[in-house]
Formats: structure tokens, sequence, C-alpha cells
């Protein structure tokens, strides 16, 4: 799975927006968001900032690409040992769409309360 | 650190200038565009990171370096400010002549950190020093500063130019320094390194200005 900055990255390099230019848009420091891109820090916790970089990066509020965005910011916050459980990682996006209204299977419900039991 | 000292070869300012002139004809549709995207060169093209870092001037009294493996050039995060827009771009053009022009004894040298690449350049052989430098100085300059368009913006400013010369006919030092002044902004790099280019390319003699 790849990680918010990594993610980002990768975007603001398809969409050809240098790393001053892309700070310049979304008003955040080149210093620090060049660390955010490397995994030396986390990324912004502000939602406004995260809607900025969706926007910048012309990210649909619909898109798939969109969703992406704020789970990778999200789990960039989850402690390290619930993030070195595979399983748990797998079901990841399964409760962020659950938390944004998007329902998941009665499969993948019952796993990841499995999972979080077990925990 | 005996052995691994930079020895650059000592190339021509024609040998140079056409590697710059190259560099920009293989990434750019339009070799000639002025401000030359010389970040756009570095991230999208060549695929080199940029990192900004703090107090790299202040630790190793330079502007910026390029790492040994050839894949990120690290710049002082203060250059990343509007107001110092020239100096990072002619800074990050200045690593990418080291890139261009010596990748091979870059790579050869054995620094790792900052400070001993600070440390190798102090103990390389002056003169060495000297070449290494001014080989990516001149590459900087002419990536940034195509001739053709030098010229463009030379003629445009022609009959101001010969006014000035008729008014002040021994002003020949002081008029190439106000013309750079006016003509710097366009390719977006200091009034310095515009004058040094107009004296460097010859142009104002090919004018006949």
């Amino acid at each position: 799975m790849k990680t918010f900055g990594e993610f980002v990255k990768t975007k603001r390099i398809e969409n050809r927006i240098s790393l001053r230019e892309f700070c310049r848009r979304i008003d955040y420091d080149a210093s620090n968001w060049s660390k955010i891109e490397r995994e030396f820090t986390t990324p912004p916790k502000d939602e406004q900032i995260i809607k900025k970089i969706a926007e910048v990066l012309q990210f649909r509020n619909d898109s798939e690409e969109y969703s992406t965005l704020f789970d990778l910011a999200a789990i960039a916050f989850i402690p390290k040992n619930l993030m070195d459980d595979e399983q748990l990682l797998e079901k990841l996006p399964v409760f962020f769409r659950t938390i944004r209204g998007e329902a998941p299977t009665m499969d993948e419900l019952k796993l990841l309360i499995k999972i979080l039991k077990e925990e | 650190m005996s052995n691994d000292k930079i020895k650059p070869k000592r190339l021509s300012n024609l040998y140079i200038r056409s590697q710059a002139d190259e560099l920009r004809g293989k990434y750019l549709s339009s070799p000639d565009t002025i401000p030359v995207p010389i970040e756009d060169i570095v991230e999208f093209d060549l695929r080199l990171e940029l990192i900004p870092k703090a107090f790299i001037k202040q630790n190793i009294d330079l502007d910026g370096f390029l790492s040994r493996d050839l894949k990120t050039i690290y710049i002082d995060s203060e250059l990343m400010n509007k107001r110092n827009l020239n100096r990072y771009r002619f800074t990050i053009a200045h690593e990418v002549g080291h890139y261009v022009l010596h990748s091979k004894e870059i790579q050869e040298s054995e620094y790792r950190t900052t400070s001993e690449w600070s440390k190798m350049r102090e103990e390389m052989d002056e003169e060495d020093l000297n070449w290494f430098e001014q080989q990516a100085y001149e590459f900087a300059g002419r990536l940034l500063v195509p001739r053709n368009r030098l010229i463009e913006a030379l003629e445009d400013l022609r009959e101001k130019i010969e006014k000035y010369k008729t008014s002040y006919p021994d002003s020949n030092y002081e008029i190439k320094e106000a013309i750079a002044r006016v003509i710097c902004g366009q390719f977006q790099v200091s009034p310095d390194v515009m004058e040094r280019r107009i004296r460097k390319e010859n142009v104002w003699e090919e004018l006949n200005l």
C-alpha cells in the first residue's frame, strides 16, 4: 500500500507540478512538505489543507483518488503496532468506506469485527 | 581522503555550451523557451529529487549540492522563498551542470554526508575546484540564457542602446550592466548572470552594438 507522501508525490509528478509550485499553491512550507513526501513526518492534520491538495491535483470529490487521499492521510496516524498487522491493514479500505457511508459487504464487516476483537 | 578527490577534465566552453543546448533541445518542445523551466527539467525529465534542506548555506557555505548517487539535488530551503527565485533557479541549473558534466567524477568520489562533501571540496586542488565550479557556472548560464533569445532581447533594445551610446560614448561598461538589468527578468536570472552572458557570448560585438 502506498503512503500518503508517495501517493501525493506520484500524482504531483504526473500533473507536472514542481515541488515549489505545489507548495505555493497549497500554501505550505516546501521544506516541511518535502519531509511529508519522504515520510519523515506525518501528513497535515488540517482537513482544509488535504482539500486544497485534492483541488490542486484536480481530484473530483466523488473520485477514488479523492477518497484515497483522505484515507491515506488518516492511516498515517494509526499506531504503528496496528499498522504491522497485515490482516488489519488489508481491511482498512473497508473501514474507511464504512465511515464514509459506503456499505461494506456482510463478509467484509464480519472479518473486520473479528480482527478488531482479536486486537 | 587522498585518492578520492575530484579531478575534473578541462572542458572547453564550446563543449559545455553544446551540452547545455543539447539538454534544452532534448527536453523542451521549443528549446529556446524562456524562462527555461529548469525545475520541470529536473523533476519530470531527469527525474532528480529536489530536497530543500535548512542551513546548507550556513553549515557548508553552499547554496546546494548534488548527491553522490546522482539522484538528489539538495538545496538550501531559504532559496525556496519567492524573493530568491533567480538564485534558486541558477543553483538548480548549476547542479544540473555537475550532473551532466561531472557525473563520473562525483560517483567515483567517496563522500557520503554534507560535511564530508564540504571537507572534500576543501581538500581539492584549488585549480581543480575552480574548473569544477566554473564549468558548472558556464553550463548553468548557457542553460538558462539561450543564445538566440539573448540576441533577440538585445536586438529589441538596439535603438535605445545606440541612442545611449551616442549620448555617452565612453559608457560601454555601464550600458551592458544597465541592459542586463532590463532584460534579466525575461530569463528569470539575476542581473549579474545576465551581464556575464552578454560578455561571455560576445553578442555585443557580433551585433555591432
